[in-house]
C-alpha cells in the first residue's frame, strides 16, 4: 500500500464518515468512504498537497452518499410511499420513546430529503458549513471562490427551507 | 455603506461585521433580509445538526484500512475494482465487460451461449438471488481450455497502444462531459475459448456431442475511465463475438446445454424463447434490479439500462459492441452525447 494514501486515510476516514453519515445515516457511511477511498487509490489528485486531497475527498464522499440516498429513495419509493400512508397508524401505535425514535428517524429522512432536493452546490456548500468547515475548506471542496460561499448558502439555506417545509408529513 | 448583499449578509452571520451591523440598524429593508438569513441559517443549523442522531461510535480506523493491504491473491482487474454501485450501474457491460473483461465471463459466455454472430441484443433476465455459480459448474462437463485467452486487461498509455492490443483502432471519445478526466485505458487481445465436450464428465451427453467442441471467439476490448467529479465513467468498446462447433451441429449443443440442470430454469426458457439465437446476443440481466428498454443509439439500436445508482447505454455500430456507463451522477442524456462523439 502506498505510504502516501495509508497517511491520507488514517487523517481523513473518521472525518469523511461521519460527513457521510449525516446523508445517509450510520449504515452506508463507510460503504461510501470505502468508494471514494478507492477511487482516490488510483486517482491523480493523491499527489497533490494534501487541503486539495481533503477537498476533493469532500466532495467525492459528500456526492457518492448522495447519489445512494437518492438510489435507496427510488428504490423504496414504493415502500415510502406506503409508509407515509400509513404514518398515522404507526404513530398512533407507538409511545414513549418508541414514538421519540419514530419521530426522529422521519424527521431525519425529511431532512436529507430536503438536502438532495437543491443543486449540488448549494447543498454541499449547506453541509459543510453546518458541519462546522470554514469557508476556504468549502470553497475548495466545492470548486468556487471563498467569496461565492455565501451566495450558495444563503440561497442554499433558503431553498432547505422550503424543500423541508414542502415535505410537511 | 450601501445595502449589503447576500454574501455579506451570511457572513455576518456567521462573523460579526460592524459594518453590516450598523448599516441593518438603520435600513428597515436590510434589517428584514438580515432576520430571513439568519432564520434560514439557524433553521438549516438546527435541521443538519439532527442528523447526528444515527449515533456513529466509533469508527475502526485501521480495520478499515486493511481492505486496502495487498493481499497474495491475483490483483483484481481494474474493471472489478470499481465501486460496486459501478458494478450495478454499467449492467449494460454485462456482455461487453462480463463477457470480454474477465476470464470468468467468458467462460460463463461459452457456456451458455450456443452459437451464433451477434448482430442484435435480447435482454434475458436472472435471479440475482442465484447467480451463476451454477453456469460456471457448467465447465464441468467439458474441458475449457482458456490458455488462449488472457486473464486481465492490460493498462496501456494511450488508445494507440489499446489498438494494438485489441486487434482494431477504437473510437476517439470526442464529447464529455466537463471536467471529466482519463483515468486509465485497458485493452485486452482478442482469443479463443475452446470447451471439448466429454461423455466420461457427463453422462447424459448425447453420443453424437461426445468429443464436440464448442469454439468461442472472445473479441479484443477497450475500456477508457473516467473521472468526472469523482465518479466514475467507462467508455467502452470490443469487436464481435463469435460461435463455432467443430465436430457436432450448433444447436444439437445449444439444446444439450440449455437442458442442463445448472441453467435455471427461466433462464433455458428464455433463452430458448430467442428464434434468431444465431445472431442474437443475449444481456443477462439481474430481475427487479434493472429497468431496460430498447432504444437507439447513435443511430444504432441498442439498450438503455439504468438501476438507481447509475445507467447505461449498449448498442452496436459497424461491427463492434459498444458500451457506455457511468454512475448515478451522470444521466442518459449525457451518455448519449458521449455515444454520439464517437469517431
Amino acid at each position: 500500500m502506498d505510504d502516501r494514501f495509508a497517511d491520507v486515510f488514517h487523517r481523513r476516514y473518521a472525518e469523511l464518515v461521519r460527513l457521510a453519515a449525516r446523508v445517509t445515516g450510520d449504515t452506508e457511511a463507510e460503504d461510501v468512504v470505502q468508494e471514494a477511498m478507492t477511487t482516490l487509490s488510483t486517482h491523480a489528485v493523491l499527489e497533490r498537497p494534501d487541503d486539495e486531497v481533503a477537498a476533493w475527498l469532500r466532495r467525492v464522499t459528500i456526492n457518492g452518499a448522495f447519489n445512494r440516498l437518492r438510489g435507496r429513495r427510488r428504490a423504496d419509493a414504493r415502500t415510502r410511499r406506503s409508509a407515509a400512508a400509513e404514518w398515522p397508524l404507526r404513530v398512533a401505535d407507538q409511545s414513549g420513546p418508541q414514538l421519540a425514535q419514530v419521530v426522529r428517524s422521519e424527521e431525519r429522512a425529511r431532512v436529507r430529503a430536503a438536502l438532495a432536493a437543491l443543486p449540488e452546490r448549494q447543498r454541499t456548500c449547506l453541509l459543510l458549513r453546518h458541519s462546522g468547515y470554514r469557508y476556504a475548506e468549502i470553497a475548495a471542496a466545492v470548486g468556487v471562490s471563498t467569496g461565492s460561499v455565501g451566495v450558495l448558502l444563503t440561497r442554499g439555506e433558503r431553498a432547505f427551507r422550503r424543500q423541508y417545509e414542502e415535505l410537511e408529513p | 455603506m450601501s445595502c449589503p448583499t447576500d454574501e455579506l449578509l451570511r457572513a455576518h452571520v456567521d462573523v460579526a461585521d460592524p459594518a453590516v451591523a450598523q448599516h441593518a440598524d438603520g435600513c428597515t429593508t436590510c434589517a428584514r433580509r438580515l432576520d430571513a438569513v439568519r432564520d434560514d441559517a439557524g433553521f438549516a443549523a438546527a435541521a443538519v445538526a439532527g442528523l447526528d442522531g444515527d449515533g456513529r461510535a466509533d469508527v475502526d480506523v485501521e480495520a478499515a484500512l486493511q481492505a486496502f493491504a495487498p493481499t497474495s491473491e491475483p490483483v483484481a482487474t481494474r474493471a472489478s475494482q470499481l465501486p460496486v454501485s459501478i458494478a450495478a450501474g454499467v449492467v449494460a457491460l454485462a456482455v461487453a465487460v462480463l463477457l470480454v473483461l474477465t476470464p470468468t465471463g467468458r467462460e460463463a459466455a461459452a457456456d451458455f451461449l450456443a452459437g451464433f454472430r451477434a448482430e442484435r441484443f435480447e435482454v434475458v433476465t436472472f435471479d440475482p438471488e442465484q447467480p451463476m455459480q451454477g453456469l460456471e459448474a457448467l465447465g464441468a462437463i467439458a474441458d475449457v481450455d482458456v490458455a488462449d485467452v488472457e486473464q486481465r486487461p492490460t493498462e496501456v498509455d494511450g488508445l494507440d497502444a489499446a489498438a494494438a492490443v485489441a486487434g482494431f483502432a477504437p473510437s476517439d471519445v470526442a464529447s464529455l462531459p466537463d471536467g471529466a478526466t482519463l483515468r486509465s485505458i485497458q485493452a485486452s487481445a482478442p482469443g479463443m475459448v475452446r470447451l471439448r465436450f466429454r461423455a466420461d464428465q457427463a453422462p447424459d451427453l448425447p453420443a453424437e456431442l461426445d468429443g464436440a467442441t464448442l469454439v468461442v471467439s472472445v473479441p479484443g476490448a477497450v475500456a477508457s475511465m473516467y473521472d468526472v467529479d469523482g465518479q466514475a465513467l467507462l467508455v467502452g468498446e470490443a469487436g464481435q463475438l463469435a460461435v463455432e462447433a467443430e465436430g457436432a451441429d450448433l444447436a444439437a449443443i445449444r439444446a444439450y446445454v440449455l437442458s442442463r440442470p445448472e441453467v435455471p430454469t427461466g433462464l433455458a426458457q428464455q433463452l430458448l424463447a430467442i428464434d434468431d439465437w444465431t445472431t442474437t446476443l443475449p444481456i443477462p440481466v439481474p430481475v427487479d434490479d434493472i429497468v431496460w428498454q430498447d432504444t437507439t443509439v447513435a443511430g444504432a439500436p441498442g439498450l438503455v439500462l439504468s438501476d438507481p445508482l447509475g445507467a447505461g447505454l449498449l448498442w452496436q455500430a459497424d461491427g463492434r459492441i459498444h458500451a457506455i456507463g457511468a454512475e448515478g451522477g451522470l444521466d442518459v442524456d449525457v451518455l448519449r452525447e458521449i455515444a454520439d462523439g464517437l469517431r
